[in-house]
Parts: C-alpha cells; sequence; structure tokens
C-alpha cells in the first residue's frame, strides 16, 4: 500500500527547521517513559439504536468558528467513488456519507460499526449472499432534492466506468465478478445494473446480490465510494472538482493542491446522522504543507493555526523529540494511537525456499532496534504477528517466539542455519533510498552479518519503490512494506497479502507466499456466516501463516501528531487510521 | 529590426522543436511504469490494466510521441481536466492537473526570486566595481576583490543553510524563508525573499564587480575619454558621461544572460529555501517520475532562456551604436 | 618560432629559442629560456599563486591517498559508527557529544542518525568530487578542442551545423537539463528498477556534464583557430605542402595549448561544484557513496540542531574552489601577463 509517500519525499525538499538547541551544546534527548498507550479496542457492530441520529452532544462543544487543517499532499481525489486513501477518506467525512459508518466516541475512542445512511449495518438472507438495507429519513442531497435507495444503486454503477480507477472494489467484485467491467460497463451509456444485481424495490429499500456469501458486508459498505450520488450532476470525471453534499459541510472551494474550503449544509439532517455534528461555521484546508512545517506550525499554533489539525501526517522525529521533551504542555492535543498499518520485512518465498532459512532471518532480524531508528514507540511498537491491534480478533500472540529478543538472536538464527546446512547465506536487501531507511537498512546488514548471512545492500528509487518490489522477478530476498486492513477484520489482511492464488506483477502478496494449506483456510474462513467468529478464525490462520516465515513482523505503526489547542471534540479513527473530525468545535 | 527578431524567434521555435522530440524520446526510454506507480492499493492484474488503459500507456510510443506533439500544435483533450489548448505541454500525472497549469502555480514564486535577486547583484555588484575602479588598488578594492573572489568560490548549499541558521535561527531578525504572493501580503512577501535574494545575488554579483571594474579601468584608459580630460572637463563628468556608459553595453548583455538564467529556475537557491519555483518543480518531477511535467518544466525554462538571448541581443544593438543587427 | 599569443613578448626580454647555434658562446643565463620556463619564474613570484598551488597540491594528496588516511586515522568513511556504540546519538540521532560530536576519536564530528565519521567522508568525498571533476574536464576539453578545431579549420556548412548546434545546448537550462537527463543517462546502461552500481552513477555524471560542457571550449578554440587560419605562416605551411594534420597538430594546436590549458584549469573547479550541486538535489551519488554533494543535502536538514556538520564540508569545499580558482587566475597570468584582470 502507498498511503505513506510522504515518508519518502526526499529529505532534501524539506530544508528542515529542527528547533532544538543551538550547535554547540550536546544533544541527549532521551524518550520519557513510552508516551501515550493506544488502548485496543473491539470494533464490533452497533446495533440500530446505536445507528440512529442525531449523535450524542460532546461535552463543552459550542457552536461557531473555523476549523483548519493542514495537509502535506493535495486532494487529489474528492469523487467520492475514486476515494482509497486514508486522507482523503477522512475529509469525505465531511460531505459524503456511506451506507455504514464508524462511530468514535472523543471521549473514550471506542470505535463501532454503525448505519450511515442506513438504519443499521444491514440484513442478510440467502446464507449471507443478500444484504438489504434501509435508508433513514430526511437524507437529502446539496440542493435539498431527497435521497433514494436509485442513488445508492447508481454510486455502485459508476464504479464500474473506465474511469474509476482508484477507489476500491470489493463490493462491485463481489456483485459481478474480479472481470466486473466486462460484465457492466457503466450507467454512462444509459444501461442500468440488473435488479438481480442491486435491487430497489422501493425508495428505501436496496438489495444486494452477491455471488457468494459475505458475512463482512456490513464492513465493506462503509468503504467511501458505497455512498449515494446525484445523477444529474454527475459529468464523469469532472465530478472530482465538485461533488455534491449529502454530508453536514459542502465544498465551497476547491483549488487543485492549494485549499478546500467547506461551509454548512442546510439540507443536512442531524437527525438522521448518528456521527457528525456541524459546529464549526466551516472548514479550512490548506494543502501542500510538508514536514517539518506542517508540525511546526502545529506545535507553534500562532493565528489561525491555534485551531488547526491534520488528518494523516506523523510528526517527524525531531519534532516528536520536542514533543516529547515537554509532555506536559503538549499532552491535552496529542494524539498517539494506533493505525490499521503493520510494517514487516517482506521475504521473497519465490528466492528463500527454504522456511528455515527464512526462520533463520527472523530470529536473527533487529526489530528493536530498527523500531528505534524509525521513531522508537512514539510512531510504532514492536510487532509480534501479523495483525494490527486495530482489527478485531486479534491477539498478542507470538507464533515465531521473537518477544523474548526483540533485539534479535544471533546464536539461535546461527544453530538454524547450521541445521539447514545454508550457513553464510546470501541475502540482497532492498531499501528505498532515503535518510529515513539507510541507517535501517545498515543495521539489518550488520545484525544478519553477525547471524550467519552475507547481505548484500540494494538502494531503490524511492518514487517506484513499491512497483519495483511489486515485481514478480524482482531479485531481491527482503524489503521492507506496510499494509493496513481495510475494514476491521482480517478479511482485508490475510487474503491480500498471503493468498498464494493472487501473485503477480503489483500484487500485495509481496512476498509470493503460496501454501495450498493457508489457501484452502482462507476459502473456509471467508464463508463462515458470523463475523465474530470468523475473527478468530482469522487470527489463527495469520499466525498459522506465520509459522512458515513469508514475512517478519516489525511494527504497529501508530500515529503521533498534536493539534491546535483550540479545537474540541477531536478524535482518533484508528479504523482508517486518520484524524476523526466528524465532532470538532472551536473553543 | 523586425527581420532580426523574426528570424531568431523562427531560430528559437526550431530549437525548442528539436529539443521536444529529443527529450520526449530520451524519457520514454526510462522503464518508468507509470501505470503501476498510480494503481491504487491493493492492485489487482485488471485495475492495472485499467490504469494503464486510462493513462493512454497502453499505445505505442510512436502514438505516444504524436500525441504529445499533436497537443503542442493543436491541444489535447484530457478525459478529467478538459481540453488543453494549444500549445499543450501535456498532463502531470503526479499533480492529476495539466503540466502548464502547474508550472503557472508555481512560476510567480521564480519570478519574484529572479527579479529581487537580479536587482540585488546587479545593484551591489556594479556599486562594488565602479567604487573599486575609482579607488583602483585602495584597501576598499582589495577587500571588495577578496570577496567577490570568495562569493565566486562558495555554493549556494552551503551559505543558504548558514544564512538561515544565523538570521533565522540565533538571530531572529527574520522568520523562516519562503514565498508569499505580493499580492496576498506584501510584507510577507519580501521579508521572505531577502534571504534567497542576498544569497543568490552572492554567486552572480562577484563577476559584475570584476568586470565593471576592468571595463571602467578600460574606459578611462581610451583615446576619447583621455581627449574629453585633456580639454579640461571634471573627472567625474568623464565618468558618467563617457566612462560609465561605454561600459554599459556588456554589463546589460552580461545581466540578460544572468536574468534568463536564474528566470529559468534557480534550482539549488529554490530547493535550499524551500521555495516553490521552477526548480523546485524540476527537482520533484524528475523525483515523482512524471515525465510529462518534466519535459514541460524543461521546455519552458528553455523557452525562456531563448527570449532572453534575443532580448539581450537586440538591446545590445540598442545601446551600442558600433554593433549593428538586421 | 613565434607565439602570436604573447607568451614570448614579455618585460623578460629573453633570447628566442634556438640560439644554441653559437655553443657555448655565450652565458648560461641568457641561453634557452622557453615560454615554459619564463612563465614558471614568473609565477614563483605571485605569493598567492603558490600558496594556492600548495593548498590545491594537499587536496590532490588527500584524494588520492584516502585510503592510507583513513587507515591511519583508524575510521572508514562507510562505517556505521553511531549503530555501533548506542552512546554516541541520543535517541533522537543527534550527536551526543557537543559541536556535532567533535572528540579526539571523530575530529570533526560525526552524522546525525547514523553516526558516520565526517572527517574520513570529507576526504573521500573530496576524492570523488576530483574524480568527476578530472575526467569531466579532461573529456569536454578534448571535445571543444576537436569540435572548434574543425569548425574553425573546416568552416563552411559543418562550421554552421555544429554552431547551431551548440547554441541548442547553450539555451538548454544546464541544471534542469543535468537533472532531468541523468536518469537517461544511467538508465541507458543500468535499468532504472534495478540497483545502480556507483560507476554507473559516475558515468552517468560524466556523461551529462561533459555533453552540457563542450560548448565554451569550442567557441573559444573555434575563434582563435578563424583568426590563425589566416595568418602567413599557415599560409606558407600549406603553400609548402603540408597536410591538414601536420598543419592542425604542428602549427595550430602548439599555438593553442595555453589558452586550452588556462580555460581547462579555470573549468575544473566549476565542474566540481555542479557535480556537487547534482547530488544536493538528490541525483548524482547517493548513499552510501562518500560525497560532498550528498553531505550538502544531508546536513541541510540539521542546520538548526548540528551545525557542524554543515561547516566542514562547506569550509572543505570552499577552501578548494577558492584555491583553484586562484590558482587558475596566477596560472593564466604567468601563462599571458597581458590580460587585463
Amino acid at each position: 500500500m502507498r498511503l505513506r509517500k510522504a515518508a519518502y519525499v526526499p529529505a532534501m525538499l524539506a530544508i528542515s527547521a529542527l528547533s532544538l538547541t543551538a550547535c554547540s551544546s550536546g544533544h541527549n534527548n532521551k524518550v520519557s517513559g513510552d508516551g501515550a498507550k493506544s488502548e485496543v479496542q473491539n470494533f464490533g457492530l452497533g446495533t440500530a439504536a446505536d445507528s440512529t441520529g442525531p449523535a450524542k452532544d460532546v461535552a463543552g462543544a459550542k457552536p461557531g468558528g473555523t476549523a483548519h487543517g493542514i495537509e502535506s499532499a493535495g486532494f487529489d481525489y474528492l469523487d467520492p467513488g475514486q476515494i482509497y486513501v486514508n486522507e482523503y477518506q477522512a475529509v469525505s467525512q465531511l460531505y459524503s456519507r456511506t451506507l455504514t459508518n464508524y462511530k468514535v466516541d472523543p471521549a473514550t475512542g471506542k470505535t463501532i460499526l454503525v448505519g450511515d445512511m442506513a438504519t443499521d449495518t444491514g440484513k442478510e438472507s440467502d446464507e449471507g449472499k443478500t444484504w438489504t438495507y434501509t435508508l433513514k429519513d430526511g437524507l437529502k442531497f446539496e440542493d435539498g432534492s431527497p435521497i433514494t435507495s436509485k442513488d445508492i444503486k447508481y454510486s455502485v454503477e459508476r464504479l464500474y466506468a473506465d474511469y474509476q480507477d482508484q477507489g476500491p472494489t470489493y463490493v462491485q467484485t463481489w456483485l459481478s465478478g474480479a472481470d466486473y467491467r466486462k460484465v457492466y460497463a457503466g450507467p454512462y451509456d444509459g444501461k442500468d445494473l440488473g435488479d438481480d444485481v442491486i435491487g430497489t424495490p422501493d425508495d428505501k429499500t436496496i438489495v444486494f446480490h452477491f455471488k457468494e456469501a459475505h458475512a463482512d458486508a456490513p464492513y465493506a459498505m462503509a468503504m467511501p465510494n458505497i455512498t449515494a450520488i446525484q445523477k444529474s450532476k454527475d459529468d464523469k470525471e469532472k465530478y472530482n472538482d465538485h461533488p455534491v453534499s449529502i454530508g453536514p459541510y459542502k465544498i465551497a472551494s476547491y483549488e487543485k493542491d492549494k485549499s478546500l474550503k467547506l461551509v454548512k449544509n442546510p439540507n443536512w439532517d442531524p437527525k438522521s446522522d448518528p456521527i457528525r455534528h456541524q459546529y464549526v461555521d466551516s472548514w479550512e484546508f490548506e494543502l501542500g504543507i510538508t514536514n517539518p512545517l506542517l508540525t511546526q506550525r502545529l506545535i507553534a499554533g500562532n493565528g489561525d493555526d491555534k485551531n488547526a489539525l491534520t488528518l494523516v501526517q506523523n510528526a517527524d522525529n525531531p519534532s516528536i523529540a520536542k514533543i516529547q521533551g515537554d509532555l506536559a504542555s503538549y499532552k491535552d492535543r496529542l494524539i498517539n494511537k494506533f493505525q490499521p498499518f503493520v510494517d514487516t520485512f517482506d521475504i521473497n518465498n519465490t528466492r528463500v525456499k527454504d522456511p528455515k532459512v527464512r526462520k533463520a532471518l527472523a530470529l536473527a532480524f533487529p526489530r528493536a532496534q530498527v523500531q528505534k531508528l524509525l521513531g522508537g514507540s512514539a510512531t510504532g511498537d514492536v510487532a509480534n504477528n501479523l495483525v494490527s491491534p486495530t482489527v478485531a480478533g486479534w491477539k498478542d500472540s507470538d507464533p515465531l517466539g521473537l518477544k523474548a529478543k526483540p533485539e534479535g538472536d544471533p546464536d539461535a538464527a546461527k544453530a538454524l542455519l547450521k541445521e539447514a546446512g545454508a550457513e553464510n547465506y546470501p541475502i540482497v536487501l532492498a531499501y528505498a533510498n532515503t535518510p529515513r531507511w539507510q541507517p535501517v537498512a545498515a543495521a539489518i546488514q550488520e545484525a544478519l552479518n553477525n547471524s550467519g548471512f552475507k547481505v548484500e545492500r540494494k538502494e531503490l528509487d524511492p518514487t517506484s519503490y513499491y512497483s519495483t518490489i511489486g515485481k514478480k522477478d524482482n531479485g531481491f530476498d527482503l524489503y521492507r512494506t506496510g499494509w493496513g486492513a481495510d475494514w476491521p477484520q482480517i478479511s482485508t489482511v490475510v487474503p491480500p497479502t498471503l493468498d498464494g492464488r493472487t501473485i503477480a506483477d503489483g500484487s500485495p502478496n509481496y512476498t509470493h507466499y503460496n501454501s495450498d494449506a493457508v489457501n484452502a483456510e482462507i476459502d473456509r474462513i471467508n464463508k463462515i456466516p458470523d463475523v465474530k467468529q470468523a475473527a478468530d478464525e482469522w487470527m489463527k490462520l495469520a499466525d498459522k501463516a506465520l509459522l512458515d516465515t513469508p514475512k517478519i513482523p516489525l511494527t504497529y505503526d501508530k500515529f503521533y501528531q498534536v493539534y491546535g489547542a483550540g479545537l474540541g471534540g477531536v478524535a482518533y479513527n484508528e479504523v482508517i487510521g486518520a484524524t476523526d473530525i466528524s465532532s470538532i468545535f472551536v473553543k | 529590426m523586425l527581420r532580426f527578431l523574426t528570424r531568431r524567434a523562427l531560430g528559437a521555435i526550431v530549437i525548442l522543436f528539436l529539443l521536444v522530440l529529443l527529450t520526449y524520446l530520451a524519457v520514454m526510454s526510462l522503464p518508468v511504469d507509470q501505470a503501476m506507480l498510480n494503481c491504487p492499493k491493493g492492485c489487482s492484474p485488471q485495475q492495472l490494466a485499467i490504469v494503464r488503459h486510462n493513462m493512454g500507456l497502453d499505445k505505442s510510443n510512436f502514438e505516444q510521441v504524436l500525441d504529445y506533439v499533436k497537443g503542442l500544435f493543436v491541444g489535447a483533450s484530457h478525459g478529467a481536466d478538459g481540453f488543453c489548448n494549444a500549445p499543450c505541454l501535456g498532463y502531470s500525472q503526479s499533480r492529476h492537473q495539466f503540466v502548464i497549469d502547474v508550472i503557472m502555480d508555481n512560476y510567480p514564486a521564480t519570478i519574484m526570486l529572479a527579479l529581487g535577486g537580479s536587482v540585488c547583484f546587479l545593484v551591489i555588484g556594479v556599486t562594488l566595481g565602479m567604487v573599486s575602479a575609482w579607488k583602483q588598488g585602495s584597501l576598499f578594492d582589495t577587500i571588495a576583490s577578496s570577496f567577490s573572489q570568495l562569493g565566486q568560490s562558495t555554493q549556494i548549499f552551503f551559505v543558504a543553510p548558514l544564512a538561515m541558521a544565523l538570521f533565522v535561527t540565533n538571530l531572529h531578525w527574520l522568520d523562516k524563508p519562503g514565498y508569499t504572493p505580493f499580492t496576498e501580503d506584501p510584507i510577507s512577501s519580501i521579508t521572505g525573499m531577502i534571504l534567497p535574494w542576498l544569497v543568490l545575488s552572492i554567486i552572480f554579483w562577484s563577476n559584475y564587480t570584476r568586470q565593471v571594474r576592468s571595463l571602467m579601468i578600460e574606459q578611462l584608459s581610451e583615446d576619447h575619454i583621455r581627449a574629453a580630460r585633456a580639454k579640461g572637463m571634471s573627472n567625474r563628468y568623464v565618468w558618467w558621461r563617457y566612462a560609465l556608459r561605454g561600459a554599459m553595453a556588456p554589463i546589460v548583455t552580461i545581466f540578460g544572460l544572468d536574468l534568463g538564467v536564474v528566470l529559468s529556475g534557480a534550482v539549488i537557491t529554490e530547493v535550499s529555501f524551500g521555495i516553490h519555483g521552477l526548480g523546485m518543480l524540476a527537482v520533484k518531477s524528475v523525483t515523482a517520475q512524471d515525465t510529462q511535467l518534466e519535459l514541460g518544466v524543461l521546455l519552458f525554462s528553455a523557452a525562456a532562456i531563448l527570449v532572453f538571448n534575443i532580448v539581450v541581443d537586440a538591446a545590445y544593438g540598442l545601446l551600442d551604436p558600433r554593433v549593428r543587427i538586421g | 618560432m613565434t607565439t602570436p599569443t604573447g607568451a614570448t613578448t614579455t618585460e623578460e626580454d629573453p633570447v628566442l629559442v634556438g640560439s644554441t647555434d653559437a655553443a657555448g658562446a655565450k652565458p648560461v643565463e641568457l641561453l634557452g629560456r622557453t615560454p615554459g620556463q619564463i612563465a614558471w619564474s614568473r609565477f614563483k613570484r605571485n605569493r598567492t599563486g603558490v600558496v594556492c598551488a600548495v593548498i590545491t597540491l594537499a587536496y590532490i594528496l588527500a584524494a588520492v591517498l584516502a585510503p592510507v588516511i583513513s587507515a591511519l586515522y583508524g575510521k572508514s568513511p562507510y562505517e556505521f559508527y553511531g549503530m555501533k556504540d548506542s552512546t554516541l546519538l541520543d535517541d533522537f540521532g543527534l550527536p551526543v557529544a557537543p559541536n556535532g560530536g567533535m572528540s579526539g576519536d571523530f575530529w570533526f564530528g560525526i552524522t546525525p542518525q547514523t553516526g558516520q565519521d565526517i572527517f574520513t567522508n570529507i576526504v573521500y568525498g573530496i576524492r570523488t568530487s576530483l574524480g568527476v571533476g578530472l575526467i569531466v574536464v579532461i573529456s569536454s576539453t578534448l571535445m571543444g578542442v576537436v569540435i572548434g578545431l574543425a569548425q574553425g579549420y573546416l568552416g563552411g556548412k559543418f562550421d554552421y551545423f555544429v554552431g547551431r548546434f551548440s547554441d541548442m545546448l547553450l539555451a538548454l537550462p544546464s541544471q534542469l537539463t543535468a537533472i532531468a537527463f541523468f536518469p537517461i543517462v544511467v538508465n541507458a546502461i543500468v535499468p532504472i528498477d534495478k540497483e545502480t552500481p556507483t560507476w554507473v552513477r559516475l558515468v552517468g555524471m560524466w556523461v551529462i556534464l561533459a555533453l552540457l560542457g563542450w560548448m565554451g571550449m569550442a567557441r573559444l578554440i573555434r575563434s582563435i583557430t578563424i583568426s590563425l587560419r589566416e595568418r602567413e605562416y599557415i599560409e606558407a605551411a600549406k603553400i609548402a605542402g603540408a597536410s591538414p594534420r601536420r598543419i592542425i597538430f604542428k602549427e595550430l594546436l602548439p599555438n593553442l595549448a595555453t589558452t586550452i590549458l588556462v580555460q581547462a584549469t579555470l573549468t575544473l573547479p566549476a565542474m566540481i561544484t555542479s557535480a556537487a550541486g547534482l547530488s544536493f538535489l538528490g541525483v548524482g551519488f547517493t548513499s552510501p557513496t562518500p560525497d560532498l554533494g550528498r553531505m550538502f543535502s544531508d546536513a541541510a536538514q540539521y542546520y538548526e540542531s548540528d551545525l557542524t556538520y554543515l561547516i566542514f564540508p562547506g569550509i572543505a569545499l570552499t577552501t578548494f574552489v577558492l584555491a583553484f580558482n586562484l590558482l587558475g587566475d596566477a596560472v593564466r597570468d604567468a601563462l599571458d601577463p597581458k590580460t587585463i584582470r
């Protein structure tokens, strides 16, 4: 996944401003304690009552004022159909709604899935193949015209058109198979998707007929592209510049790569919305402000920055040092929460075929040292398995027995290599050639060489890093990747990254791990109708697959950033890995 | 004059066209898979194919070059962003915008940097050179020439962070440099550029100091000036009326060429100070492997240089009556 | 033989070469002072020039002997000392010791994050810079001389088209072109998605800088050649039936030697800084190759917290370029005193 491109922007473009001490004094900053501990939530399905609006008032909230956002990227995609990147998904919460969505309690951080436009998270029939949703009353487009089930269906239909190439493809694939574009070419030539695929028996009811059972459907309906699109306003690609609002705010102006301004949408009915508030009068996002400037502005909080936040950009390491050094002044406006991403070092299973060698790699791997180099516990905890704590069913398991020695166990690795008869095993370590990864690669090389491997480092161009390692015959043995669950179920972790049948150029199965047993298990668990039961089975499968050591778990990523002292109601959505801005008010 | 300008303009257009062909073919040889760079999370083969198709990358190389050249002359249509008018410099895949729009967004910063910077180096350089010539051999002359030597030998990527550490971090005299549109906030627009202007001028002004000094000394030994002095004209009068005028033409030439250089993007200055101008854009387009943006920036700045070369030659003809153009 | 560039018409008033016919008849001092000897004696009297020559020589020695120096000093530029010894860097990767980690062990301090030794990196960096500078200057000079000679001597259509081609190259914004074309040259040797060895990057810089750097020399040589072509002695050689080859190598080139030498000396520092600029911008050399330009781009990030890291490479590069520039001036003065500075 490439949600964190920003990390690769060559550092030379960002002439840093470390507001630490002047030159002649030494540095001895230590991370104090272990920072804010993120707690684990259960991410279950909410009831119909949970789905009923209006959202509970936030203590101390008052209306009025302008909230500001400072973003490192430009908002490339505003069309909900094209949204997949977490940053865009987070901002779309202001102007768009989905059938289901995540409700985050700003006070406790507890996150559950509720019906957003729908009255609940969905009713299944036909053994999970058919899912029925009922729309709430009072749903309207920006211009006041009512939203009907046809508009929901239309939002899915247009995803079949060729130009819709950036969004998630779960629902389309479930409805019409992997080659869904061949089945139906989109609504623009006047044809509808059949009622046997998506039925709209009345204006309030919408029925999805999947080819197979999908217990995960309620979560898939929270994907940003399952929404309502006003057919008369849809001008294909150009819709991206002026999406019609169905949320509490509507787009007032949008300048690519520069700014996005939103104002209140009078046709949004708070009674229909269990998640969002309309406290602030307007939102102003400033785009293209990169670290370290971005974080420095949030720390300083001058002028409008007092009421500013950022959606996904972590603080840079020197800024983290500054915040940690004076935690007392920042702790009231600090977010330190888990993200859905797990960083791993992937072993190329087509090249390193012997599982014993792979296990020895994992044993030798200096995970604690790498974690420290990447920013320490503030931005990630050392991981022992492949599943993020932000996913249902997560357990603190340790299938490879790595927990005891996070700094690596050279003796055990050497012994295992000897047993496999593969001493001095050559390893080609590929890394993105940036100041962030250079020392990491050096540390890994050193540790692995001390454990009986012979490591050769290969630096890769940072921009094409993922497309280079994504090639099937990439010629490298070990490379770092990150994957985040699309929704808090392991079904969006194990199948994409470990199903051997998906191996192809660009596929996220970067390890090329292909085990018949695991593939069969994936098919079996996918059919389990109860998500809770499936969650436990998935976790077992993830740990079972890890026993073959296809990859080495590195860190559970964390978000670490401050926001302006003038804002209240700031929460963090651990599921999409972004600041939750649905309940923000200006103090 | 008109004939001269037409001929030079035509020549410039031919050069630019050759440049397009050469560069595009060269850039095409890069095996960067733009489709893979733009394929979203969890890229499936089907998804990759549709992204490739939508980007027009499933066409042959020849067709792609043809499309680009066609875009230059008659414009091209780009679904999401509508019609790109001729001369269409292409579509930036990393910015999802027309290349020309991206350039126009970034160019004001470069203009601001170039204009202010060139005023700085012209004024500083010429003043130092004239005083040095006036007081030839004095302490001032020695200091000015050593300083010029040092300026010519040092590097922006060294001086820029040094200046920021001194004036921004330690002395707090200035805010962190950066570009603000003049129309938005004139004061911070200027204060944000002071350091970049001065640092940029360091590497240029030494040349003016040397040139002005030697030109003035040379001029003063010319026969007509000696004659003027012999006739009893005051030193000051001769100095301003004749010597300076004689030294003007070469200085204007150098200035025009330098202005062309900075207007085509002072890459290192922009990167060092984090100014989002043409030079920074070029670096970003290379790191983002955005080939059409890369190409567009290159063409745009080559055009800037060519225009200034023509202007300089024309100005030379006007300033120095001995030179006839046409 | 007279040299029209003026190298023999000096205040020294020497006896022309060729006076050996009266062997032993004249005092030794008046015997055979070659233009080279005259220039050398003139150069020796230029104090700045001598000092700069010594500095330049020291740099060249350091570059050549870099491995010896680093062995004696006991540190390697490639080693990440901060990773081996956790007391060198703090939790945020900044040197613990004051002044950027300067100490008896690390004379110029260590780099943030990785804890590499700055001293050896500068020594090796000079080696890289000087190496790139030299090969670029030699090849662009060769190209310039050959093309300029051909243009000036052949004239006609050839002169016209080559002239327009060099106009086109001169119209290119050189830095932008270099950063845009560097990946293309590198890719011509190694596909961009494969690992790029350092020598390929070196070749990339070499090709780009040489291709963008020969035009000045060519123009200069062309104009001098054109003026020389009409001289009597060339005419005489032609009438005497000398082959073009002989005219070029025996008659023209010796008269161009001074110009070429001076011009090349003056280009070297410019090329070194261009190469450093490329690496600074992220094309060119990358980690782990020690390189001054790369050090600047790295150090610029830490200018607020660790200025030492910036200062040493900065002083090293500026001193070297300054010394070489002044040396170039001194050499020109010695060879060609008529030039007005």
